[in-house]
């Protein structure tokens, strides 16, 4: 019953199109209103509850991720880094493809959320690749899919939500996040590599060294955003609210006073676009504050545990089970979303099972974007339908055999924890 | 998921510019604080004690307004297949969901604003550790922002409740 409630009220509610936010809300008053009476539903608890969600100092990177994000998107740096990544390795056969890779590789070190990258770089990536012969369905295939690397590495707007409700250390999961970007984007240019050779697609004239030093220098300073946030982080020096904050500093310096691509007024602008993009966001994780405190009151985690445990209490067994869960999930609601309603009943199940709640959230991040790919409600799907005029049947159609690298190095993940787990153990001494 | 939804936002007109406005000043303030935090700590090893303070309650008051801005324009985040699967279906149909899913939303509003503004009376005596100000002036960004909240919602259940049928066919 109580179950039922919790989570079975937030199912419809979300069916019925009450955005995120409400369902959560309305589920978690419903439960208090039959547990304890309809006129005894603690209102001052419930704001206090939906207050401490917004209320954590490590909560704070969430906007300056997005801001750094946006302002490099719309200060031309894009430009910089396509030139850059085409002059390394443009010469390849499929060259296009590899640097559309690559130049995602590099603005997920700048980016969190994958929808700035298809929407941003994309829009050049796909331009620059149609301009040079290859076909439509492809150059999106290849932008919607490289985009998914930008919320696995750091910064990673989805990392640190899950840190935030799984109780783990966001820099520790940020810094778990480099090897997995790393396998994915290699996974993507080994099928691109392969396709290029099966299509026997366009190779670009190979650079000379004084061109590769030009686009270097060129993007040389946006080079060193990503070294910032990063390193700051790796490097143990900063909190990831403070590499976010220095990270934005010198994005503003670069966008506004060194290449001057953007005006006083459009940095207002785009400080008034991030606050919207933060304030859904955050407001989503404040209301689930109040209904993961629910979850937990009410026992529900246990109750799955529970529950799986019954058919099996191996991990290898649990953990398939949740990722198929996940990829569910991930076809219907947002990543942001799916993060704040299951991670509290699933990272004590994985935990009772015999998981590593730092491990598992990079399964789940990555799990979770392979449905960003897939129908109905691939959120880059859309961001790539809208860049470009490609129908919306046509791109999920052209776009499922790169679900394939990507999900191999899920497979990768969960076989070899390490992957994700050594880096951080062994800069942070875990 | 989608931020589009198929109905009207409720127009708040100079509020929803207020609101626009302010919850952005709030987010360049806070990005200013924590910039000045990193820079007194790092660069003029001189910790400020205010500024981490300053920053998450800034950042709290953004996101309640740009909240409450979402709500008017309907850009929080909601699964859409009820919009194609009630675009062709019968108007009454339509529009009881709808208006079912607001009046919900609305119940849970209130009470969020009830206990908001027990909360800020509460501990309006109530000063926060470094900054003078008062506890009760960070839950009264709740209490602001789910008032205008309730009255957006109320704004769109009347509309939906009259042009339901209207709106219905915008769908088609």
């Amino acid at each position: 019953m109580i179950v039922a409630i919790l989570i079975g009220v937030l199912v419809v509610l979300l069916i019925l199109g009450i955005p995120a936010v409400f369902a959560l809300g309305v589920s978690s008053v419903l439960y208090l209103a039959v547990t304890r009476g309809i006129d005894a539903i603690p209102s001052a608890v419930v704001a206090q509850r939906i207050l401490y969600g917004m209320d954590s100092f490590a909560l704070l990177a969430l906007p300056l991720f997005l801001f750094v994000g946006r302002l490099m998107n719309e200060s031309g740096v894009t430009n910089r880094l396509f030139g850059f990544a085409k002059a390394l390795v443009g010469h390849f056969r499929g060259g296009l493809a590899h640097v559309n890779v690559l130049a995602s590789l590099i603005f997920a070190g700048m980016s969190g959320a994958a929808t700035a990258d298809a929407a941003g770089l994309g829009a050049i990536e796909i331009k620059a690749m149609r301009e040079a012969g290859y076909d439509l369905e492809f150059s999106a295939s290849v932008t919607a899919a490289s985009s998914l690397i930008g919320p696995i590495l750091p910064p990673s707007v989805p990392l640190v939500l899950y840190a935030i409700l799984a109780g783990v250390s966001v820099n520790s999961l940020l810094i778990a996040g480099i090897v997995p970007g790393i396998l994915m984007a290699l996974a993507l240019m080994s099928y691109v590599a392969y396709v290029a050779h099966k299509r026997q697609l366009p190779v670009d004239s190979r650079h000379n060294l004084r061109d590769l030093l030009v686009s270097f220098k060129d993007a040389f300073l946006a080079l060193l955003t990503p070294v910032i946030l990063v390193g700051g982080i790796l490097t143990g020096a900063f909190t990831a609210t403070e590499a976010g904050a220095v990270a934005s500093l010198y994005a503003v310096i670069l966008a506004v006073l060194i290449y001057r691509t953007v005006s006083w007024a459009k940095l207002y602008d785009i400080f008034r676009r991030t606050m919207m993009d933060s304030a859904i966001i955050m407001f989503i994780l404040a209301v689930a504050n109040l209904y993961s405190w629910l979850l937990i009151r009410a026992r529900v985690p246990v109750f799955v545990a529970d529950f799986i445990f019954r058919f099996s209490d191996n991990y290898w067994v649990v953990i398939s089970l949740v990722i198929l869960f996940l990829l569910f999930m991930g076809c219907f609601v947002s990543a942001i979303v799916t993060i704040n309603i299951a991670t509290p009943v699933l990272v004590p199940l994985i935990k009772a099972a015999g998981g590593d709640p730092l491990h598992f959230g990079i399964i789940m991040v990555v799990t979770l974007m392979i449905g960003e790919l897939t129908p109905p409600f691939g959120m880059v799907l859309f961001a790539i339908t809208r860049v470009t005029d490609i129908p919306f049947e046509r791109l999920v159609r052209s776009v499922a055999p790169f679900i394939i690298p990507v999900a191999a190095v899920l497979v990768l993940l969960v076989s070899f924890p390490g992957l994700a787990t050594a880096v951080p153990n062994w800069l942070l001494q875990r | 998921m989608s931020k589009n939804s198929s109905l009207r936002p409720a127009p708040l007109g100079l509020l929803e510019t207020i609101l626009e406005h302010g919850a952005t000043v709030c987010l360049i303030l806070f990005f200013v604080s924590v910039v000045l935090q990193v820079l007194f700590r790092y660069v003029l090893e001189a910790p400020l004690t205010w500024s981490e303070e300053a920053a998450r309650y800034l950042n709290l008051w953004s996101v309640a307004l740009g909240a409450a801005l979402a709500v008017a324009r309907r850009e929080h985040l909601r699964v859409n297949v009820i919009d194609r699967l009630l675009a062709g279906g019968p108007r009454l149909l339509y529009t009881s969901v709808h208006c079912f899913g607001l009046v919900v939303t609305l119940v849970f509003s209130i009470i969020v604003f009830i206990g908001a503004v027990y909360m800020t009376i509460d501990r309006w005596t109530v000063s926060l550790t470094v900054l003078p100000v008062r506890q009760g002036f960070i839950y009264l960004a709740l209490a602001v922002s789910f008032s205008i909240i309730i009255t957006s919602l109320a704004i769109q259940l009347v509309a939906v409740w009259r042009t339901g049928y209207r709106e219905r066919s915008r769908l088609k």
